[in-house]
């Protein structure tokens, strides 16, 4: 049974206990009418308090845990963390509120930190948008729109698209194609706006590109992430791992259906510099997921099963229903690390957030709870994988996907029965950039219909002052058409599975194709397919 | 038409809720969705059918039950804010838990007794005036309405010993009895009445504030 202080998300069977709580108590600060948060009362009449405070929230962070407690933000910054009030009259204050601090209300809401998608194609600009209502806050990109292109080459569109983003209130770090035998195209796109590597097969995921693209990775400090070669043309899995050559890389949609070594590549999963990542289509597995794969895959990689030959033949070896259901058991064990979407590519960047947790239920209605308190620690480990994991894998984790103090206050509010579905609000730098609001013409802000959408952050050059441009350092200085503040990519080539926080496991994976059977360690690894999804059905209009 | 922003969200309720309504003839139990935009036309509906304002919020209570719903949904659907255009114009209707409350929340009662904190000392007031006074928690209760009597000095540094956000109410000709608690922190009083703006321990604080009190008619100094 969960704890009496234990709060439910949404329709799941997760919960949520605070660990320490500093917001409730006979000083707790309440907006409003007759209420504490009154100059000289719950609000010191001097300066020195923070520019905004997020009160009252209950804080899920996959490094400061599951607190109650309230959030200081100066400057776009977390600068503190802990009782907010006045400590004129008020003892423990660790959030000093003002006259000049603006309060945003999160008693009964969970405060987590802005969600990551470090695998985004923008086929579209609408994928932003879809992107912030599901409380994404930095999207590590791909493409120009509906361009084949699997990186963000070349530095027209590069130049093109930082002038884009300036309109739009996300973090961005965009990848660039390194799918090149040769550097000289790669390192003239990344110094240009570059903040990382991609390699894909589609447009080439040989032994010369792999060699090619970490030596560059390695000379800037940034990230590869690759989608190995699914055909085992030039490749097999074992050598794409000899070609990395024990140096770090990203590697994408790590189950296979989404591309790579078939059908082995979750062997890949486990290894101690291979950092990877799920996509949201197959993660939980579910009944559907391997049908819909045959149609997706088809769909998006140009294929005609049934009129071309091979291409059947090929998609049967990618699709492996068998491979989807090991998946979501390494997720829960930590041996996955991230979970991203394949934005319009084979995926949906509105479900990242959302998948991430319907896994966490899944597996926990399967295999039972973890000791306690409440579900905290497998709800960690799973909001890791959508905040602070893919900001270390990218170099972005000085700057975002924690609310730990110095970062950007990039924050979702949620209220604990919509979580991961419909969020209240998307601060960006503190500042309100998407969320739910009602009709304009409305007495209150809430007057249905209710949707979720801009706010004041995400207009006119608002997303300049809140937003960042990632850079890789040879870019850093690059004349760019962006007003953004720019940020460095760093601390990308040193890391192992050890830095992959709550998610740390390593071992054996292997694949057995003719038994149809995935192990790890030795140990089947084997999900049922999700009989109830959370964070769905009860709410969607579909 | 020519139709506003605020005509055509009512579209969108309208479209929402007829969604919810062919599924429902289908024998099909609401999510979350689907449930606010049905109960949020038909509320609407009953304003346009010419209902006065206590019959159409009732109305919001009586269009879903727990049995037309998702498992979940009931709790999922706590608050629904909506605005009905009336014969005296548009009226927001406010409903609390509508599947799983029969009827609108009542104001309750006035004169509840709250709960004090403990350690409370207790101070009588006296409201001498001809307007209520209501006082709250964090507000220091030497320097309320100077028409309200009490021994200031004993309020000295004291706020009222009672949870954040409740409200104490002293009527006119009404003497109450409360409980107060020293302020804690770094004991700064800025604003409030105007009578201490400092620091409440600082020598002489306390005797000049009491002047201060005495010159502007402040009832009890």
């Amino acid at each position: 049974m969960p704890d009496a202080a234990a709060v439910r998300l949404g329709d799941s069977d997760l919960w949520v206990a605070p660990e320490s709580d500093d917001v409730s108590g006979p000083d707790e600060i309440i907006a409003g009418w007759g209420n504490t948060m009154r100059d000289g009362l719950g609000v010191r009449a001097e300066r020195a308090g923070v520019d905004v405070a997020v009160v009252g929230g209950l804080v899920l962070d996959p490094v400061l845990g599951v607190r109650a407690t309230s959030i200081g933000i100066s400057d776009g910054r977390i600068v503190c963390l802990g009782r907010a009030g006045n400590p004129d009259t008020m003892d423990g204050i660790g959030v000093v509120l003002d006259t000049g601090t603006a309060v945003y209300d999160a008693r009964g809401l969970v405060v987590t930190p802005g969600g990551i998608d470090c695998h985004v194609h923008l086929l579209s600009p609408q994928v932003c948008d879809a992107a912030l209502a599901a409380g994404l806050t930095t999207l590590v990109t791909q493409d120009f729109g509906p361009v084949w292109n699997l990186g963000t080459n070349p530095s027209e569109a590069e130049a093109m698209m930082w002038a884009a983003f300036d309109a739009i209130p996300v973090n961005v770090a965009m990848l660039v194609r390194a799918s090149s035998a040769l550097p000289g195209p790669v390192e003239h796109a990344l110094a240009r706006g570059g903040a990382g590597l991609k390699i894909h097969e589609d447009v080439g995921a040989g032994p010369e590109q792999i060699r090619c693209a970490l030596d560059i990775a390695d000379r800037h400090d940034v990230q590869l992430a690759i989608h190995t070669d699914g055909l085992n043309e030039a490749l097999s899995l074992e050598d794409t791992y000899a070609a990395f050559a024990g140096r770090t890389v990203h590697a994408y949609h790590i189950e296979g259906a989404g591309g790579g070594h078939a059908p082995n590549l979750l062997e890949l999963a486990g290894r101690d510099r291979v950092l990877t990542s799920s996509t949201t289509p197959t993660v939980p597995f579910g009944a559907g997921a391997e049908a819909e794969h045959l149609a997706m895959t088809a769909a998006v990689h140009v294929l005609e099963p049934g009129a071309r030959v091979g291409d059947a033949e090929i998609l049967r070896h990618r699709v492996r229903g068998w491979t989807m259901a090991a998946e979501s058991m390494l997720h829960d064990l930590g041996v996955i690390h991230m979970l991203s979407s394949d934005s319009q590519g084979m995926g949906r960047i509105g479900e990242v957030v959302r998948r991430a947790f319907q896994c966490a239920d899944a597996i926990k209605a399967q295999d039972g709870a973890e000791p306690g308190p409440a579900d905290n620690e497998r709800v960690l480990r799973y909001l890791a994988k959508v905040t602070i994991n893919p900001a270390i894998t990218h170099g972005l984790a000085a700057d975002v996907g924690s609310l730990e103090v110095g970062k950007l206050a990039d924050l979702v509010l949620w209220a604990p029965e919509l979580f991961a579905v419909r969020p209240e609000l998307i601060l960006k730098a503190g500042m309100p950039a998407w969320g739910s609001s009602g009709d304009g013409d409305g007495s209150t802000m809430m007057a249905e219909p209710v949707t979720v959408g801009p706010q004041f952050a995400a207009i006119g050059s608002a997303p300049v002052q809140t937003s960042l441009a990632f850079l890789a350092g040879a870019s850093l200085e690059a004349a760019l058409p962006t007003r953004r503040r720019r940020a460095r990519v760093q601390c990308c080539r040193d890391l192992t599975a050890a830095d992959m926080v709550r998610n740390t496991r390593t071992g054996t994976v292997s694949v057995d194709a003719a038994a149809r059977e995935v192990h790890l360690d030795g140990e089947r690894m084997r999900a049922r397919p999700v009989e109830r999804l959370a964070f769905s059905g009860s709410y969607l209009l579909g | 038409m020519r139709l506003l922003p605020r005509e055509q969200n009512r579209l969108q309720v309208f479209a929402a809720a007829e969604l919810a309504r062919r599924r429902r003839a289908r024998g099909l139990l609401l999510s979350q969705a689907e449930a606010v935009a049905l109960i949020s036309d038909e509320v609407m509906e009953a304003a346009r059918d010419g209902l006065d304002y206590a019959a159409v919020e009732q109305r919001g209570y009586e269009i879903l039950h727990p049995a037309d719903v998702l498992e979940d949904v009931p709790r999922l659907v706590g608050r629904i804010e909506l605005e009905a255009l009336f014969a005296d114009g548009h009226r927001l209707i406010v409903l609390h838990d509508p599947i799983t409350n029969g009827r609108p929340l009542s104001l309750g009662a006035d004169t509840a007794e709250p709960q004090w904190l403990e350690d409370g000392t207790p101070l009588q007031l006296a409201n001498t005036s001809d307007v209520p006074i209501a006082l709250t928690s964090h507000f220091h209760v030497f320097e309320v309405n100077r028409r309200l009597k009490l021994d200031r000095r004993a309020a000295w540094g004291m706020r009222l010993a009672v949870a954040p956000g409740v409200k104490v109410v002293i009527e006119p000709g009404e003497t109450r009895e409360v409980r107060v608690v020293p302020f804690g922190g770094a004991r700064i009083v800025r604003g409030h009445g105007g009578l201490v703006d400092g620091p409440l321990d600082a020598p002489g604080a306390l005797d000049a504030a009491m002047a201060r009190a005495r010159e502007r008619g402040y009832e009890g100094a």
